[in-house]
């Protein structure tokens, strides 16, 4: 088993065998290893060193080819696993509106590697914003409404974590690499704006028409001449000339 | 009754000025302020038993101090405080049209949204809750569709409203990294100008790095200068350090950020109406890489075709008018009477205007033609498409526009440069738009071209002469911006609008302005010049004569006695190299009012009573005194030379100077005679003498 970022004193494995032994015992009076082993998808082997590490470090009681239990010790973390799993997956689907199949991989993804910081943040905006006062203002259904996905009408909608995503993987860097000039986009292509670059009079026009970092952009044809280009941003329309889109650095969307 | 006032104010193609002219009417007027270039329109309406002034500002995007449209805007709203400020907006478009109207909200303006367009959205399946708006935004929302008037009534309601109760907005949150420099900077301002200026929207305005504010607050502040000084040299220090280079990005996209918002939470999406809007589906015929041109080229020839062959029927009804009326005159005297009065009106006057009104048909489906294409949206696309060769000469796609216009009449094609926001732009185009020949030479042409030139070659050598014309302007303009007006070009950027079918009444409003223009020369200038022309070609007279002479002979005596005929003769030896004689001179003097004027000099001199081209016995007489080589040249001339009296007028108004006017009059005097030398001198060599 791979090991992974420690939160407190327990590996991402140790827990989630806790957590699995939990969750078995709720149903059963004991666990055993085949059981474990099957709630984890892994082979039984991994599982007995698993186990028996977490019997020495007194989070479980081991007794070899019959049963496992929790102690104290190890019953606390696995239920505080757990409660995080549960949160996580709750959050996705309450608040942010992701199915639960999907909210139920990313909870089990990222329970182990949130610090408890930010899991207390969560736990607190989710409590903020299940008041009273909010839901009947609607707020989870206002910001469901404002996150749904084709908001100008064509097919791509939400692209922008699209493109940041499909960006190679590495740093900023190698996205700088990536960027090009608007202008060098094709006819039909879209590409998300990362910088504007350029004198303050040409920048701060487009500013106003609304070119910032983060716009999906498309350039939608070049005049017959060469020059100007059509693009097409936020809904509307807009014609500029070569040099002026030269200083608008887009990400090519792929 | 009590008033008040309102201002109109909001993105360019929100349908603004439309929804001004059905609050206002005919009860609405340009408003006349000095040193603003851009066009404000004024009215009024009563309602609810209030006089309610409005104001429309120019379409803007922003109000920053770029563009002459943002400062005038910013200008009205932020010195005179209108009472209400109707903010409109598209609601297609919502997006980038709340951008604008968070600026509106930093300003504290007692804000109505005017929630525009509203059947064009719900075609393209975008429903706008309007109750949402102006809950979140804290300010009544009307919903209008400006082009049919719908809502108006309610709008009305509102802004007397709204000037009872009024509804001071609230800026927008600047977010965390920048409320708190805002606040700093609000608190300062507070202190330099107590109670003046709205301290949030100065604060964000120099917080975005806008050089007109400092400006703004020196002149409001009541400190002394040097505390003055200090104090606002610490606030650029600070902003600096907070902030830096990535103000304007910073601001912009809290701005945006919250229209985005906004929209998107007010916007319900009937997706099964999402389709392919018609507009692109046009688009993709007229902007086509292989079609687009030819389109365009199509288009400009249907408006030539339209301007010339259209308006043969009115052109030779107004001419048989005024002959009516020079026939009827005349007949109140006996026929064989020469009295000074009458000769006045039948030569001066009704020669004199007759000449100018007869082109008013051609002018008014010139100008009908541009007015449908702007309205439409087609004009955008043209610039778009001739912006390339635009700006290889220097110049810019939306000079197009103002020469377009300029082939009807130079008076309105210079009040059209406007729209430029670059001053060396419109400069450039001014001074050689009347290369674009205007509708007065028309008449000079149509008098010369039948006389010497066989009929197969008379439509070339018309087009020849618009050509040389158009090519010279291109010449100029290129000379122009790499000497004496040499600069950067301004950005090009510009919204291409959706195709909207005008209606009747735009179009005629827009027709009609340009066409008074146009008219109102006529009732003054040429009419004043027309009768001083007179005079000075007809007086003083020379002693009783020999009766014995012929008619013609008399005349010409009688002619060259006057003080025109004097200053013709004057000037001959320079003429006499480019093949003009003292008769051609003094018509080209007479015509300096209005180029009009020239065939009615003309046909004055060879002593005939008749003006109009048809006459055919003006044409004898310049064959027999002319060669053809001699009436191109003088078509030349006339193509190249000095604009008309009222050209100058204008291009000193728009251009603010002196110097501009008239150094364009010595530049196209000088250059039309050269080269005139150069084609007379040329066709002497070359035999057509």
């Amino acid at each position: 088993m791979e090991e992974s970022t420690k939160i407190g004193t327990l590996t991402k494995t140790q827990e989630d065998c806790l957590e699995a032994i939990l969750q078995i015992l709720a149903e059963k009076p004991v666990a055993r290893i085949k059981d474990i082993a099957r709630k984890l998808g892994v082979k039984t082997p991994s599982v007995v060193d698993v186990v028996k590490r977490l019997a020495r470090d007194g989070y479980v009681k081991y007794k070899p080819h019959e049963y496992i239990t929790l102690n104290r010790k190890g019953r606390n973390i696995a239920q505080k696993v757990l409660a995080r799993h549960n949160f996580l997956k709750q959050f996705f689907t309450e608040i942010l509106g992701v199915d639960p199949k999907t909210a139920e991989r990313d909870a089990c993804l990222i329970e182990h590697n949130l610090s408890s910081r930010t899991m207390e943040r969560l736990v607190a905006f989710f409590e903020f914003a299940q008041t009273s006062s909010l839901r009947n203002d609607g707020f989870i259904e206002r910001f469901r409404k404002s996150a749904q996905d084709n908001w100008y009408g064509d097919s791509k909608g939400n692209s922008v974590f699209r493109s940041l995503f499909k960006a190679k993987a590495g740093g900023p860097m190698q996205i700088e690499e990536q960027l090009i000039s608007l202008n060098k986009l094709a006819p039909g292509e879209t590409g998300c704006v990362f910088r504007l670059d350029g004198k303050n009079l040409i920048r701060e026009r487009l500013i106003d028409l609304g070119i910032l970092p983060k716009v999906m952009i498309k350039l939608e044809r070049v005049a017959p001449l060469g020059d100007p280009i059509e693009v097409r941003l936020r809904g509307f329309r807009l014609s500029l000339r070569k040099e002026e889109a030269e200083s608008i650095k887009v990400l090519k969307e792929s | 009754m009590k008033t008040m006032s309102v201002a109109l104010a909001g993105n360019p193609n929100s349908g603004k000025s439309s929804i001004f002219n059905k609050l206002t009417g005919s009860k609405q007027h340009i408003a006349n302020y000095p040193g603003v270039t851009v066009e404000i329109h004024d009215g009024s309406f009563v309602a609810n038993g209030m006089k309610v002034m409005v104001r429309d500002l120019p379409g803007t995007y922003s109000l920053s101090a770029r563009s002459v449209e943002e400062r005038t805007a910013r200008y009205f709203l932020v010195e005179e405080q209108p009472d209400v400020v109707v903010n409109i907006v598209d609601a297609a478009n919502l997006e980038r049209n709340l951008y604008f109207t968070t600026q509106l909200m930093d300003l504290g303006v007692n804000l109505v949204l005017g929630l525009n367009m509203t059947d064009e959205a719900k075609k393209q399946g975008l429903d706008v809750d309007a109750v949402l708006l102006s809950e979140r935004l804290n300010c009544p929302v009307v919903e209008t569709v400006g082009n049919r008037g719908d809502g108006i009534n309610d709008l009305k309601e509102a802004v007397v409203e709204a000037a009872k109760h009024p509804c001071r907005t609230k800026p927008i949150d600047m977010g965390p990294a920048l409320e708190g420099i805002v606040r700093e900077v609000e608190k300062e301002l507070k202190v330099l100008c107590p109670g003046k200026l709205s301290p949030r929207f100065s604060a964000m305005k120099l917080i975005e790095g806008d050089n007109d504010e400092y400006d703004i607050i020196r002149k409001h502040s009541r400190k002394d200068p040097a505390e003055l000084e200090s104090r606002l040299s610490k606030i650029t220090k600070r902003i600096q350090s907070v902030v830096g280079e990535s103000a304007a990005i910073m601001v912009g996209d809290q701005r945006y950020g919250f229209a985005m918002g906004l929209a998107r939470e007010s916007t319900e999406i009937d997706y099964s109406k999402i389709r392919v809007a018609l507009t692109d589906k046009i688009d993709n015929v007229l902007l086509n890489r292989f079609l687009g041109l030819p389109f365009f080229l199509f288009f400009m020839y249907l408006l030539f075709w339209m301007t010339f062959t259209l308006g043969e029927g009115p052109m030779g009804w107004i001419e048989s008018g005024f002959g009516l009326l020079a026939g009827f005159t005349g007949g109140l005297w006996g026929p064989a009477e020469e009295t000074v009065l009458k000769s006045l009106l039948i030569d001066g006057v009704i020669g004199g205007v007759g000449g100018v009104i007869i082109f008013l048909p051609n002018i008014m489906l010139l100008f009908l033609g541009i007015a449908f294409f702007e309205d439409t949206g087609y004009l955008a696309r043209a610039a778009f498409l001739v912006d390339k060769l635009m700006h290889k000469i220097g110049l810019h796609g939306r000079s197009f526009i103002p020469m377009l216009i300029g082939f009807g009449c130079s008076i309105p094609g210079i009040m059209a440069t406007r729209t430029l926001e670059n001053e060396r732009d419109r400069l450039t185009t001014m001074l050689v738009l009347p290369l674009f020949s205007c509708g007065a030479r028309l008449p000079i042409y149509l008098m010369i071209i039948p006389v010497f030139f066989p009929e197969h070659l008379q439509a070339t050598i018309l087009w020849l002469i618009y050509l040389i014309g158009i090519l010279l302007a291109i010449g100029g303009a290129k000379l122009l911006r790499s000497t004496l007006l040499k600069g950067e070009n301004a950005p090009f950027v510009m919204e291409l609008p959706p195709y909207r079918m005008p209606t009747l009444q735009s179009l005629a409003m827009h027709t009609w302005a340009r066409s008074w223009m146009y008219l109102k020369k006529a009732g003054t200038v040429i009419l004043g010049f027309s009768i001083a022309f007179w005079f000075f070609s007809s007086f003083p007279k020379p002693p009783v004569t020999d009766s014995s002479l012929t008619d013609n002979v008399v005349m010409e005596e009688k002619l060259s006695y006057s003080f025109a005929g004097r200053l013709g003769k004057f000037i001959e030896p320079v003429l006499k190299p480019i093949g003009f004689d003292w008769k051609i001179g003094t018509s080209l003097i007479g015509a300096f009012p209005a180029k009009e004027l020239f065939v009615a000099q003309m046909g004055i001199i060879f002593s005939l009573g008749e003006t109009e081209a048809e006459s055919k016995g003006l044409r004898e007489t310049l064959k027999k005194n002319y060669t053809p080589l001699i009436g191109f040249c003088i078509m030349i001339f006339c193509l190249i030379s000095m604009p008309c009296i009222a050209t100058f007028a204008v291009v000193r108004q728009e251009s603010r100077s002196w110097k501009w006017p008239l150094f364009q009059i010595v530049a196209l005097t000088a250059l039309a005679y050269i080269i005139t030398l150069v084609v007379y001198q040329g066709g002497v060599i070359l035999g057509f003498a």
